[in-house]
């Protein structure tokens, strides 16, 4: 991402100004972006080379986590942010399990 | 990219991070066969010293048996030095199948596939069974090696508390939506010497419709009544669906392991399982000699119940000297000391009374729960293990955590 375009809107007065909130606003207007550049192109050149190898390929907006301890670092996307989130659970509970040798 | 100097440094950092957090392992020459009494050159370079073993994984004392490394040679000189081949193009020999036979006699089960190493076992075994419908649970103190198992494979995961059986329950209630269930547990828990509850797991495997998978590489050959594992020993044989074990420990202890159980379960690894796919056979050097060490842990329980005997004589002497230990029935027996730097430093005092231990600590322990694992042999006679306490009881005493409870060692050590 190049640019970063600052927009302003009014919130209700009833609409919480958290975290979680402005999560949800922020991924509406990058989904807003993306779709309006993306939607039915077929020019990607790895989608291109995907099909030339007889994949199937679905592409869709998705949540991502992630959690990062130390060292450690765990991704997951899921359709919605519980999804990703429980996915994102799994591979952190590896971490907590034992090491011994 | 070239292999630079700022490269070199950058990976020069990493290296002294992991000194300096005192993670770096340092490996001791053996100068003489596997065995109670070795010789041992550390640091490298110093003249070799002669010490007892405590800390090996030869719990039967078959590393070096006259008759294992007699069968051994003539499996060299029958079927030759290696085979230059995977399994499935020409690399299985008569006596693969032979020992596969004899695994699964032994093991109580319906067939068995050889891997490289039970590492290779865990890797390969659940990725080639279970797919996205499926979960699996995991106790959270299993091996290394299944936890990587398990990120290779594509179906759910989940884990419940070291052998809490309300919290396995709750998760076997809780994925009930899913295809398969498959709970995931060794059979003797490699750190604290602890035994999983099988016959409680195989309950409510019953009760939840679930699979169970054992990783019984601390248990193969010793513990049950006839040597034959956890299982056994916990009244369920024939009734765990995959038990993964090694060659390289109890076994024989050179290298190897297999997946072992239901038919159909084996023979999918036997097409699926990507580390039994790709790397090469077991060398036929190794098949030869496990086989002999078959021939002997079926025909008697002499060395089992002798390392029974064993481990009671050491544990009842390491309690009576006022050491602090994880209770349990395995040889594995560790001597809880709290303090990460406490163990280390007692490790080495014991060295140098001629007692090979090592003390483990976080991250491979919880923090906290740092200790010396001490490991039995029914190769070890009665003085090696008098000698052994004696030494306990001398360096013990050095640090005044004799009689001591864990409180009061945390109070003269920390954590």
């Amino acid at each position: 991402m190049s640019e970063t375009c600052n927009i302003q809107v009014e919130l209700p007065d009833d609409l919480e100004a958290s975290a979680d909130n402005l999560e949800v606003l922020r991924t509406v207007f990058q989904t807003i972006i993306t779709l309006s550049r993306e939607c039915g192109s077929k020019s990607n050149p790895e989608l291109k080379a995907m099909l030339s190898d007889d994949w199937q390929v679905h592409c869709g907006l998705t949540w991502s986590a992630s959690a990062e301890r130390g060292k450690e670092f765990e991704t997951a996307t899921g359709k919605t942010k519980e999804e990703a989130l429980a996915h994102l659970r799994q591979m952190t509970c590896l971490h907590e399990m034992d090491g011994c040798p | 990219m070239a292999y630079s100097n700022e490269l070199r440094d950058s990976f020069s950092r990493e290296l002294d991070g992991i000194r300096e957090a005192g993670l770096f392992k340092e490996e001791r020459w053996i100068k003489s066969p596997q065995a109670a009494d070795i010789e041992v050159e550390f640091p490298a370079g110093a003249e070799g010293k002669k010490v007892i073993n405590f800390c090996a994984n030869n719990y039967l004392g078959l590393s070096s048996h006259p008759d294992v490394v007699e069968a051994a040679r003539i499996g060299l000189g029958t079927r030759g030095y290696g085979l230059s081949s995977v399994r499935f193009i020409c690399g299985t020999q008569d006596i693969h199948g032979h020992l596969e036979h004899r695994l699964t006699e032994f093991l109580g089960t319906e067939d068995t596939l050889l891997f490289p190493s039970c590492m290779d076992a865990n890797a390969g075994v659940f990725e080639a069974l279970l797919g996205d419908q499926d979960i699996m649970i995991a106790d959270r103190l299993v091996h290394a090696s299944i936890v990587d198992g398990m990120r290779l494979c594509k179906a759910m995961r989940d884990t419940y508390k070291h052998s809490n059986m309300e919290h396995l329950e709750e998760k076997l209630r809780d994925h009930q939506d899913k295809r398969i269930r498959l709970i995931i547990t060794d059979g003797v828990f490699s750190m604290d010497g602890d035994l999983a509850k099988l016959d409680e797991i195989v309950a409510l495997a019953e009760k939840y419709d679930a699979m169970v998978f054992v990783d019984d590489s601390h248990a193969s050959g010793f513990i049950g009544k006839t040597g034959r594992g956890t299982h056994e020993h916990c009244g369920v044989l024939g009734q765990i669906d995959i038990i993964t074990t090694t060659l390289g420990k109890a076994l024989g202890g050179a290298s190897g392991g297999c997946v072992s159980g239901r038919r159909e379960l084996v023979e999918l690894c036997r097409q699926r399982a990507r580390p039994y796919l790709f790397s090469n056979t077991v060398a036929p050097v190794i098949v030869s000699g496990a086989i002999k060490v078959l021939d002997l842990v079926s025909a008697t329980t002499e060395r089992r119940d002798k390392l029974e005997w064993n481990t009671k004589f050491w544990r009842d002497g390491l309690r009576e000297i006022g050491l602090d230990l994880k209770a349990g029935d395995s040889p594995i027996v560790p001597v809880m000391l709290y303090n990460a730097k406490l163990a280390q430093d007692m490790a080495r005092d014991l060295y140098a009374e001629g007692i090979y231990v090592v003390g483990f600590f976080f991250p491979v322990v919880a923090k906290g729960q740092a200790r010396i694992r001490t490991q039995l042999s029914a190769g070890h006679e009665r003085h090696h293990l008098e000698k052994g306490l004696e030494a306990f009881a001398k360096v013990g005493d050095k640090y005044g955590i004799l009689g001591k409870s864990k409180k009061e060692i945390k109070e003269m050590y920390g954590l």
